[in-house]
């Protein structure tokens, strides 16, 4: 049942709000258990806001464009008075002060949250191995990782325990997740969702947005998240264009294919399936360009120096001091680092050391300073080829699902798993990636890259392509 | 304390974990050098580009003119779950936190 769907039984009265909730916590109780998807599920208190609901629609009251629909979400999102542990040690007991405005804003719209999500520690990693609580499997091979690290969300989805879920996205870890479990997800232009009450991990490259089962459903959870936030200065002031989600004629749509999306790491068949996408768009009238874009050949290499060093700034909070996880001892200062040794996996660690050594004294110069500048001109190029083109299109992951344990103790295999998809965090643009058929008898994920603000194109575009 | 410039084999884990107030144990230090020192290698490719004039940092930002921080009160009950997050309180209510000296120093 799609979103739109689930919300008309809803308000038409043909199905409960209650039975939509019990029907996917039956769900959770069936497969959760050999999947790990959740950290915690709310089964409590989403009955109780379901029977409200029900409550309210029979006074008559609108309950909102997401009236009964059940979200999951990433556990690195403030829910007020429950456990945001972001998949860390270090806030596994941390209670929420406040609520974040993406959760404010689901609820207002009538929606249901159901539980929170396993992800990859700090969001550090690209398979929901680095949590502290245990990994999540792949839907279709318990054997396989589902990506990150919007691991739990994605599989969530795909599983059916969710229709929607939440997660962020700060080199991929919406796209690429979605891609390996085969649903939809979604990563909009920075600034366009508030980043108010996420656990930061890289702030200039972290967004909010949604997974689903189409296209629809999570352009249905985007309309309702988007939008400026005085508690998030980086929201957009501007006014928001959403999709239409109908009929659409492609001819004429310029589609950028840059060649550096179909260089030797990608796996055969994935390019396979997507050059069949691309000449089912070229069939319709659209129009494909060959693009060369240099800079995209060194979009990781930036992506893994701007992160890091991100990363190691904003997770200097974690001191034990004022809340999270405190390893006591003697001073002030071997407690800070006892605690940080205790809180903190051996990813985050990695991370913070690469971050700590590339912003040092010495080499600031030589490697942060040269990969914002490198990222700059990332940007311009990518503003030069939308000028030629409307989207482009590209692979989401180089690979399908791996096994599980396969990259793990080689970080540059596993990092290279986000090779096409930092691009859009480093540009701040919009990016989809929708299943595009099937390698090795897995889910594959083609993105559509849209120019910053352009992301009603994107999702028409995305739409379009699960139609035909 | 700073890094001194040199080859990326100088690289000391010990004195980054220093400065990243993390305790990285001999067992996983050995691991990490030579994961850190891959990474460096990869990212080492933009050493060969010739990258634009470095300028304003912020100019890397997607929303490059950022308002002015203000101070903003938080409600009643954001107050409470924040002090309810303390590790430690003392009597009257206030975070308390370990000695920066220790006693027998």
């Amino acid at each position: 049942m799609t979103v739109a769907e689930m919300v008309a039984h809803v308000r038409g009265g043909t199905m409960s709000a209650r039975e939509v909730v019990d029907g996917y916590l039956m769900r959770i109780d069936e497969a959760d258990a050999s999947l790990g998807a959740f950290l915690e599920v709310f089964a409590g208190d989403a009955r109780v806001r379901a029977d409200a609901l029900d409550a309210r629609r029979a006074r008559g009251e609108d309950l909102g464009p997401l009236g009964g629909v059940p979200v999951a979400v990433k556990d690195n999102m403030a829910m007020r008075g429950r456990v945001a542990s972001c998949g860390s040690r270090m806030l596994e007991g941390m209670r929420a002060a406040y609520t974040a405005t993406v959760i404010e804003r689901l609820e207002a719209a009538g929606a249901v949250i159901i539980g929170r999500t396993n992800m990859d520690e700090f969001a550090c990693g690209s398979s929901t191995e680095n949590s502290a609580f245990g990994i999540t499997r792949h839907p279709m091979d318990r054997d396989r990782v589902p990506g990150g690290s919007s691991g739990g969300s994605a599989v969530a989805v795909a599983s059916g325990m969710a229709p929607v879920a939440l997660g962020s996205d700060t080199g991929g870890s919406i796209r690429q997740p979605a891609a390996l479990c085969g649903i939809v997800g979604f990563k909009p232009t920075y600034g366009h969702v508030s980043r108010y009450g996420l656990i930061a991990m890289a702030s200039s490259l972290d967004q909010i947005g949604p997974l689903g089962r189409s296209t629809a459903d999570v352009a249905a959870i985007y309309r309702v998240i988007a939008g400026q936030d005085v508690r998030d200065a980086t929201t957009m002031s501007a006014e928001l264009s959403f999709p239409e989600m109908g009929p659409m004629d492609i001819a004429g749509l310029r589609v950028g294919v840059p060649k550096q999306f179909f260089d030797d790491a990608l796996d055969g068949e994935i390019a396979a399936c997507v050059r069949r996408a691309l000449a089912r768009m070229e069939r319709a009238g659209a129009r494909m360009v060959e693009l060369d874009v240099p800079w995209l050949e060194s979009a990781l290499a930036m992506y893994y120096i701007v992160m890091p060093a991100e990363v190691s700034s904003n997770l200097n909070r974690y001191d034990g001091v004022t809340y999270g996880h405190v390893t006591p001892a003697r001073t002030l200062t071997e407690q800070v680092v006892a605690t940080r040794r205790d809180g903190f996996g051996d990813e985050v660690v990695r991370r913070i050391l690469l971050g700590t050594f590339v912003l040092s004294s010495g080499y600031v110069d030589a490697y942060y300073k040269r990969a914002v500048a490198a990222r700059r001109a990332l940007r311009a190029q990518l503003d030069e080829a939308f000028g030629r083109v409307d989207i482009l299109v590209g692979p989401t992951s180089p690979t399908v699902a791996w096994p599980i344990g396969e990259k793990f103790d080689d970080p540059i295999t596993m990092y290279l798993s986000d090779i096409y998809t930092v691009v859009a965090n480093l540009a701040g643009a919009p990016s989809l990636s929708v299943p595009c058929g099937m390698a090795h008898a897995l889910p594959v994920g083609l993105q559509i890259m849209g120019r910053a603000g352009d992301d009603a194109r994107v999702l028409d575009v995305g739409y379009w392509l699960e139609q035909v | 304390m700073t890094l001194s410039c040199g080859s990326l084999m100088e690289v000391d884990i010990s004195v980054l974990a220093a400065l990243a107030h993390v305790d990285v144990s001999t067992k996983r230090r050995e691991k990490l050098q030579e994961d850190i020192l891959a990474i460096l290698a990869y990212v080492e490719t933009l050493q060969h580009l010739n990258v634009p004039a470095i300028g304003d940092e912020r100019a890397s930002l997607s929303v490059p003119n950022l308002r002015e921080d203000e101070l903003v009160a938080c409600t009643p009950e954001e107050r409470r779950g924040v002090v309810e997050n303390f590790p430690h309180m003392s009597g009257d209510g206030l975070l308390e936190a370990s000695a920066a000296l220790a006693r027998d120093l």
